[in-house]
């Protein structure tokens, strides 16, 4: 677990080998938060817009401009499936659903929200993301999950699709 | 006097809580743990060298270094081979019996430990030719290769290298105020930066094999010999850059005939080396002040590249009071300029570039180099030097003195994301900004990486601003080191920690820094007092060595701001900031007094009591009080206020007299070690708001809550803290009364 941690960090640290590190670097960030009294896991991911058309425009073979002006309905279906194929949710042993809700761009970035629902219990949870990673073997996808007032971090790479956390 | 006062302001809870308490556990003691205590356990003892006031003392130094250093680039090899003369000054009080010299290049050689000192992991999935850099090919020869060292007279000195560094054993000890002149001689293969890494080297363009050279640590360079230090002793590890002395520099650069070239300095031969058509070209763009001019033209660049000449040209370049040297060269440079005015100086803004980087390049890098030499200046000083030019290298993003590698280029089709126009931009203000930061006020990055690039991403930040409303900058606004600063403890470093030492690197030296500036200038202290004493450093320390204690002292001592507690928990500490409302009870103005209030006295003059009749003020939540008492005050209701009114206040002040009819004690708390002032917003229930501002100081013998009594006439619907997200408050779930969901964007 630690391993995983300080390679992420060694991502971040290689970047910063020049001067100024807002290099060209392929990395997006996942918080997932666990929610007892909703019964709830929050997901916000944080991905790079362009990276993101060039994902889908590779994966579906059709220009997309998501966060522009001309985006388009389409795109926003486009989008909702690339997550449902390429991030997926095994709690306690089962897959759940991972619902797409809503998107907003952050400058450069687009903030997608997902949730899974009726999660009474959390013993484990599998989390499989290769959202981007199969796009550049160089995308690194950092995943923050957050439940019962600890917090675990995991990367996903391209020859690292699945993890499991254990509670 | 004063104890007195203190003595009638205890009103007589001593006397209320008379009851016995259980014997509590002995309490063990402490030491001062108080969060504004000065920082005499942290700053180093004024001296001579370095004031308390953060300016330099009366027996402040520092060494210089001048060189003549002619080099020739072998563009076939990718070779590099030079000589130099040195001529090193001590100016210091000290006899010196060695010099350290700089070897940067040695970071990149088979034997450099930088590598053996990282940790490692298989990559699973890559390609096969970084498997076969890997695991097949042989290392490629890099670092330096000396050729010799020698005196004044040609004699060989003896000398030892120790991995980055070059330890010149003097024959005869230098005394203070002697020179000493060295030659050496060296050769070393350039480096292909995009497969190898590094700040300096090549960029090759497969279609045709020409390169982009990016030059610098190209010869060896002298440490710094200063007070704190001695000589800089900590080897080129990669990430901690460099400690340099200032000097004056002729160098003089021999490529293949075809090259364009620029560098750090003024070129002394430009109808040399130019066409008379561009040497005019370039005379209209030193009176040329809205945009740029092309000196050498796309079709000049694009006919050029075309051929590779076996002729050789040499560039003369001279430079003064500068700490390095850096150089651009290729047979694909487009070049354009512009003058820039400052206050009291006209100088000029260049770029370099290829075909490839236009029509960006064309469009925004020499003008967004005038832009930052204005901005930067009107923070600091006028720029010293004569120009700044910024250079096309892909994937760079890297300072030396008047001269800077910039990424950001179009794709194949032409197109610019706005994501890689930003970067471009960004990157191009930042490298240009460090010609302030640290290459004139000359801090050591080799310890301290956040004293440039802290106080230059802050720079940065307002350059970005300036340029442009709302210009999407990543570093500076309070909100975006949240999610660092919320982190785990275990990948935090305080920021004053050494360069090498740092998990990540970005947030740590480049943002938290910025922003806590940031912080500083618009919440704490105010542009005015804030702006005053970044100048004021700035201006002492120019062309000087700080440290960090120079610039902590300075921005107290210029602005009569106490900053200890800031700078104790921003930079010192990995505390963040979370402050929330935890309370609000709502009081009743009565004239009788519930059962908790009725023993309770109130001291009179020094030694006396008073009798009373007292008004109330009653808690919301007592029992005793019912909802008809809980109504807004009205003066002439309360007969004892009425009458006092009546008895006691002049006609004027009856007219100024003001009317509060609802009474809150608010209850802040603060879960976060970090102080900062409790920043409240006050929603009435009109709608209308009211700010209020409580210095830091507030936290100073309760570091943990906070209460604050507000009358207002108005009723409070809503009370807010940090409502402009100005704090880096990491969590704004508590800053609301009455306790408001935060929107979530899951339900």
């Amino acid at each position: 677990m630690k391993k995983i941690v300080c390679m992420a960090f060694l991502g971040l640290l290689f970047c910063s080998v020049s001067a100024f590190e807002v290099h060209k670097f392929y990395m997006a960030i996942f918080q997932v938060n666990y929610t007892p009294e909703k019964k709830m896991l929050q997901i916000t991911s944080r991905i790079f817009v362009d990276d993101l058309n060039l994902a889908l425009e590779k994966k579906y073979g059709k220009k997309v401009y998501l966060g522009s002006e001309k985006e388009s309905a389409d795109d926003q279906g486009v989008l909702k499936k690339y997550f449902s194929e390429n991030l997926q949710i095994k709690v306690n042993g089962q897959s759940k659903p991972v619902v797409f809700l809503s998107k907003e761009l952050d400058g450069d970035v687009l903030i997608c929200y997902c949730r899974v629902t009726d999660i009474a219990k959390l013993h484990s949870a599998e989390i499989t993301n290769t959202l981007l990673t199969h796009w550049n073997s160089e995308q690194q996808n950092i995943l923050h999950f957050t439940a019962f007032g600890e917090k675990k971090t995991v990367l996903f790479t391209s020859s690292n699709k699945t993890e499991v956390l254990k509670f | 006097m004063k104890k007195i006062a203190l003595l009638l302001l205890l009103p007589v809870i001593t006397l209320a809580q008379e009851k016995s308490a259980p014997a509590a556990p002995k309490q063990t003691g402490k030491y001062d743990t108080n969060k504004f205590s000065q920082m005499y356990d942290l700053l180093a003892t004024p001296n001579m060298f370095r004031t308390a006031s953060g300016a330099p003392g009366p027996a402040y130094y520092q060494q210089q270094a001048d060189y003549k250093i002619d080099i020739e680039l072998d563009d076939k090899n990718s070779k590099l081979s030079g000589s130099e003369t040195v001529t090193y000054t001590n100016n210091s009080p000290d006899t010196l019996e060695y010099l350290w010299v700089q070897l940067d290049q040695n970071q990149q050689a088979k034997t450099s430990q930088s590598p053996l000192a990282e940790s490692q992991k298989i990559d699973q999935v890559l390609p096969a030719e970084k498997f076969a850099t890997d695991y097949l090919r042989e290392k490629p020869d890099r670092g330096f290769h000396i050729d010799y060292v020698k005196d004044v007279k040609g004699a060989p000195l003896s000398y030892t290298i120790n991995q980055t560094m070059m330890r010149i054993n003097l024959p005869v000890p230098m005394k203070p105020g002697d020179k000493f002149v060295f030659s050496t001689k060296w050769w070393y293969n350039i480096n292909n930066y995009r497969k190898e890494g590094g700040r300096s080297g090549y960029e090759v363009f497969e279609k045709d094999g020409n390169k982009i050279y990016v030059i610098a640590q190209f010869y060896p360079r002298m440490a710094v010999y200063n007070d704190v230090e001695g000589w800089q002793n900590m080897q080129f590890w990669g990430s901690g850059e460099f400690a340099l002395p200032f000097g004056n520099f002729d160098v003089n650069i021999t490529v293949p005939a075809d090259h364009v070239i620029d560098a750090t300095g003024e070129l002394l031969n430009r109808a040399e080396v130019f066409t008379p058509a561009q040497v005019k070209r370039y005379e209209l763009a030193q009176k040329t002040f809205d945009k740029p001019v092309v000196i050498v033209t796309q079709e000049e660049a694009t006919a050029t590249e075309k051929g590779f000449s076996d002729k050789k040209k040499t560039w003369r370049f001279s430079a003064k009071n500068v700490r390095d040297f850096g150089i651009a060269s290729s047979r694909k440079f487009i070049y354009d300029a512009m003058a820039v005015k400052l206050n009291n100086k006209v100088v000029m803004a260049e770029s370099v570039y290829p075909k490839e980087s236009n029509p960006l390049w064309g469009d925004y890098s020499t003008k967004t180099v005038a832009h930052t030499l204005k901005s930067y200046s009107s923070h600091t000083f006028d720029y010293p030097y004569p120009k700044a030019v910024s250079v096309s290298a892909e994937d760079q993003g890297m300072e030396y003195p008047m001269i800077c590698w910039n990424y950001g280029r179009p794709d194949e089709n032409g197109v610019t994301s706005d994501r890689t126009k930003h970067g471009m931009i960004s990157v191009i203000v930042h490298e240009v900004g460090h010609n302030f930061f640290p290459m004139i006020v000359n801090s050591d990055e080799r310890q301290w990486t956040w004293m440039d690039e802290g106080l230059n991403s802050f720079m940065q930040y307002m350059a970005e601003q300036e340029l442009e409303a709302n210009y999407p900058s990543n570093r500076g606004p309070a909100k975006n080191i949240v999610p660092y600063m919320s982190g785990d403890q275990k990948f935090l470093e305080p920021i004053m920690s050494n360069s090498e030492n740092i998990y990540q690197f970005g947030n740590n030296a480049y943002g938290k820094p910025a922003t806590g500036l940031n912080i500083l200038r618009e919440t704490v202290m105010g542009r005015e007092l804030f702006d005053h004493a970044f100048k004021v450093y700035a201006n002492r320390w120019k062309f000087k060595h700080p440290t960090p204690e120079d610039f902590f002292r300075t921005m107290e001592d210029a602005s009569a701001f106490d900053l200890d507690w800031f700078f104790r928990g921003w930079f010192y500490s990995t505390d963040f900031v979370d402050i929330g409302v935890e309370d609000v009870k709502q009081y009743y103005v009565s004239e009788t007094a519930t059962t908790d209030l009725k023993d309770v006295k109130v001291r009179k003059g020094r030694f006396g009591l008073d009798k009373g009749p007292f008004v109330y003020l009653v808690s919301g939540q007592n029992a005793e009080v019912n909802s008809n008492d809980k109504k807004a005050l009205k003066i002439e209701d309360v007969k004892l206020l009425s009458d006092y009114v009546n008895q006691n206040l002049s006609a004027d002040e009856k007219a100024n007299l003001k009317a509060p009819r609802y009474f809150y004690e608010v209850t802040f708390n603060k879960p976060g070690g970090m102080l900062m002032p409790i920043l409240v917003e006050i929603t009435y229930e009109d709608d209308t708001k009211e700010s209020f501002k409580y210095p830091a100081q507030i936290w100073r013998k309760n570091n943990d809550t906070a209460k604050k009594v507000y009358a207002t006439a108005k009723a409070i619907k809503k009370i807010q803290i940090d409502p402009k997200l100005e704090t880096a408050d990491i969590d704004i779930t508590n800053n609301t009364w009455p306790k408001q969901e935060v929107k979530s964007k899951f339900e």
